[in-house]
């Protein structure tokens, strides 16, 4: 009998396999690199299917406390508990303060200007940030700017942007939280432009999600976002290269973001060149864009 | 621990029950025992009332697939013992992972069979970074997607008993978005893993 690997594959996934076609999916992950992975990837997604199978379950059991517990009348009370006391908190502060515009202005000011501040978050722990020593920290930063009297910060700004791709733009119009993890939700925030969370809540996530590029890619994003190029830097420098080097030029990309963002146009300039060679044409021709605007003495 | 009232589920009907694909089986299972799981352990386990509840919500979906996916044919001991035993298990990984601490089993369980307990084993990867990732990529698909993957590939339904829930028009149908799923399913943990 003849098998195409399609089809093999397919009657793998179903559990329908011959003894004989059991040996043949054998022979062929032995032999063929890129079929055991597919075998892989059908594996993952039948315990991901599994999971959310258990995930239904579980809601089930949740309307189950619900019944048990009075959930809904609980629940309706501890709003209006929530309320109440908002309400009073509010009423509190226009007591304490009812006129002082200036102050309050002011008190904003700083709270956003500290989150942009904001170097070195507590709970962040970058893979290998202890590494970071002030030897690697960039040197002759004044050079570079004397040199070139060029508008570094509008360059910056027309031509570059956090990281995205289909998948993570697809979560910014997604509405549906009920069953989402730490993982779905960190996704959502970065989609949705929150990057000070992202920051934070990158440390709390499993490890093996943490090391991935594109995880990498979406926090370092998120840190130029913020205007901390120094963490970008040291976590793309530090991270450990993909195998199959599938995002480097997203890498680069972002590590010429952060040297611009510190005037270093010298140190961008590599990866700018790298990008204009390498990436896809698109990316390759806004490298090209930025380099030409970057020689104009 | 012991049955109380007589009118507890039977281990022998709660299995024939998941075998017939009756999920409803276990919420009744689920509120029969939740209270009285949560008094045992809160003066065993040093969990709140939440940890508590989440975990026996573990247990009652690790019964279920054992059940299901698992062989798990019979029961040497009564349903509730069998869930308490489960519930200890789960309790030691979830005082390992949280506060580093190690339990030793309380005398009422420490009297069963090793069959039983080896029965109420918790596979080692049920709560691993990889599951949250495949969790994430399961939710990214559409609910019907979801529906339609669950029912084929965990409840192993065909596609003429699938055509029989209502939701599509012909087996033809059912083959076609399965597939499509199948493929959305595959695209993203290929994403995710490389």
């Amino acid at each position: 009998m003849e098998y195409t690997e399609e089809k093999l594959l397919e009657r793998y996934f179903q559990g329908k396999l011959s003894p004989e076609e059991s040996r043949l999916i054998n022979e062929l992950k032995e032999k063929n690199p890129d079929f055991k992975r597919e075998v892989d990837i059908l594996d993952k997604a039948k315990i991901a299917i599994k999971v959310g199978a258990q995930e239904q379950l579980r809601d089930q059991l949740k309307e189950v406390d619900k019944k048990l517990d009075g959930g809904s009348s609980t629940k309706k009370w501890g709003y209006l508990l929530v309320l109440i006391l908002g309400l009073t908190l509010i009423g509190l502060a226009l007591l304490v303060n009812p006129f002082n515009d200036d102050k309050t202005n002011g008190t904003k000011e700083k709270t956003e200007q500290d989150s942009l501040d904001l170097n070195n978050p507590p709970s962040l722990t970058p893979p290998d940030s202890s590494s970071l020593s002030p030897s690697n920290k960039p040197p002759q930063k004044e050079p570079d700017k004397k040199i070139y009297a060029i508008d570094i910060k509008a360059i910056v700004k027309d031509n570059f942007s956090p990281f995205m791709d289909a998948t993570i733009d697809d979560l910014k119009n997604r509405t549906r939280e009920e069953k989402v993890d730490s993982i779905q939700v960190w996704l959502k925030n970065y989609a949705d432009g929150q990057y000070q969370q992202v920051i934070e809540k990158y440390a709390a996530l499993p490890h093996k999600f943490k090391v991935f590029d594109k995880s990498l890619l979406i926090l370092a994003s998120s840190y130029l976002a913020l205007g901390q190029s120094k963490q970008a830097i040291s976590l793309i420098e530090n991270r450990t290269k993909g195998a199959n080097g599938q995002f480097d030029s997203e890498f680069d990309w972002l590590m010429a973001w952060a040297w611009l963002q510190q005037d270093q146009i010298a140190k961008a300039r590599p990866y700018l060149e790298s990008v204009a060679r390498s990436a896809a044409p698109d990316k390759q021709a806004l490298a090209q864009k930025v380099l030409a605007a970057l020689n104009k003495k | 621990m012991k049955n109380r009232k007589g009118s507890r589920i039977d281990a022998a009907l709660a299995i024939q029950a998941i075998k017939e694909g009756d999920n409803k089986i276990i919420e009744k299972i689920y509120a029969d025992y939740r209270n009285e799981f949560i008094h045992w352990a809160s003066h065993r386990f040093p969990f709140d009332q939440e940890d508590l509840r989440d975990v026996f919500q573990d247990v009652v979906i690790i019964f279920y697939d054992k059940v299901k996916t698992g062989g798990l044919q019979h029961l040497d001991c009564a349903l509730g013992t069998f869930l308490y035993a489960i519930g200890f298990k789960r309790l030691c990984s979830l005082g390992r992972k949280k506060n580093k601490m190690e339990f030793e089993a309380p005398e009422e369980l420490a009297v069963l069979s090793a069959k039983t307990m080896e029965d109420a084993l918790i596979p080692e990867d049920i709560w691993s970074d990889e599951r949250l990732i495949l969790r994430t990529a399961i939710n990214s698909l559409s609910k019907s997607c979801q529906k339609i993957l669950i029912m084929s590939v965990y409840e192993e339904l065909t596609n003429e008993e699938i055509l029989q829930k209502g939701d599509y028009q012909s087996k033809e149908a059912v083959a076609v978005v399965k597939s499509k799923c199948i493929k959305n399913l595959t695209d993203i943990i290929r994403k995710f893993f490389t």
